[in-house]
């Protein structure tokens, strides 16, 4: 009985072996985002001729016209509006060391949601705007926040909104490297994982605008556009990390750790692909999305 | 709840029912834990190439 479990044991090591291998392999095809980001384009709005370029950042909301009315009706009294107030006074309140946000970033942190992630040369990796805020945050001797937690939610959510109607503007430099992580996104997106054996396509470009149980799932074209978003299911905003992770857990998966190099990759590609179209900042969803 | 708790849920069932002396219930859980690891190597492996055949062209 003992070496059954010890068997077990063994090829549960193996699993693991063989899910961090993954992430490492490279394709042979050479990526071609500007190929790719027309080609993602052209498939969602040949699928729902009827939506607007720019109303695919409406997520589930964009799907039909009713839906699209709540979302209408929602923008009247906004839910996220709490989480707007607090990120606002939050991003004002200067560090102990009298320093804030906005010396970390361009334009003081205003009307800059668009280009995030940018791909940082020098790091050679994908910075993320969650990632910079607590980077923000632990240089001038803060601590950082909880990647899935309010308050993280609530700060990307106000610099979101001052960016609002803004296309993303994702650049992927003329470097090796940030073309690879461009391609690790792409993967990881198209990669099924989990008991359920889902990819992240297998939901929001298989399947957008059908139901998953309650929920309406999301196109992925323009699905960051939104983000952070208000879920009714949270009863809170939640930022892309949270989003990420849940979708993860949901599938049946080990959600890996917020802001590991796989979802800023991740983020990276999916926002490329969505490039031109307006950040809606901050989205809504009445459950799933 | 340990970290192999969280991600062999099945694993962990099976020592903790050996620990308790229920090898029947070892031995299932324990047999579950290799079928899931064996699908986990499949879904990994097949996927290193898999992946290509979803992607919007």
């Amino acid at each position: 009985m003992r070496s059954v479990i010890h068997f077990a044991s063994a090829a549960l090591a193996l699993a693991a072996l063989a899910f961090t291998a993954v992430p490492s392999a490279v394709a042979a095809d050479k990526p071609d985002p500007v190929t790719d980001a027309k080609a993602f384009k052209n498939f969602f709005t040949q699928k729902f001729p009827k939506v607007k370029l720019e109303d695919f950042v409406n997520g589930p909301y964009s799907m039909n016209e009713d839906m699209h009315r709540q979302w209408e009706e929602k923008e009247q009294f906004p839910p996220y509006e709490f989480s707007l107030d607090m990120g606002k006074e939050m991003f004002s309140k200067p560090f102990k060391n009298g320093k804030s946000y906005a010396d970390c970033f361009p334009n003081k942190g205003i009307g800059i949601r668009q280009n995030y992630p940018y791909f940082d040369d020098k790091e050679g990796k994908v910075v993320t705007l969650e990632l910079a805020l607590n980077r923000c945050r632990e240089a001038n001797g803060e601590p950082a926040f909880s990647y899935v937690k309010d308050e993280m939610a609530a700060l990307t959510a106000y610099m979101a909104f001052t960016s609002r109607g803004k296309p993303f503007d994702i650049k992927i430099p003329d470097d090796p490297r940030a073309l690879e992580a461009y391609q690790n996104g792409k993967r990881y997106f198209y990669t099924r994982r989990g008991q359920l054996n889902f990819s992240c396509a297998t939901c929001h470009v298989q399947t957008p605008g059908e139901r998953i149980r309650a929920e309406v799932l999301a196109p992925a074209l323009g699905i960051l556009n939104a983000m952070p978003i208000y879920r009714s299911e949270w009863s809170g905003m939640g930022t892309i990390s949270r989003r990420f992770t849940t979708c993860n857990s949901q599938i049946r998966g080990v959600p890996l750790n917020p802001q590991d190099d796989e979802y800023r990759d991740l983020e990276y590609y999916l926002s490329y692909v969505s490039n031109g179209l307006p950040l809606s900042g901050l989205g809504g969803c009445e459950k799933g999305g | 709840m340990s970290a192999t708790d969280c991600r062999f849920p099945a694993l962990a069932a099976a020592k903790k029912a050996a620990d308790a002396g229920d090898f029947d219930k070892a031995i299932a859980s324990s047999k579950e834990a290799e079928a899931l690891a064996k699908a986990s190597i499949f879904q990994a492996t097949s996927e290193k190439e898999a992946w290509k055949a979803l992607e919007i062209r």
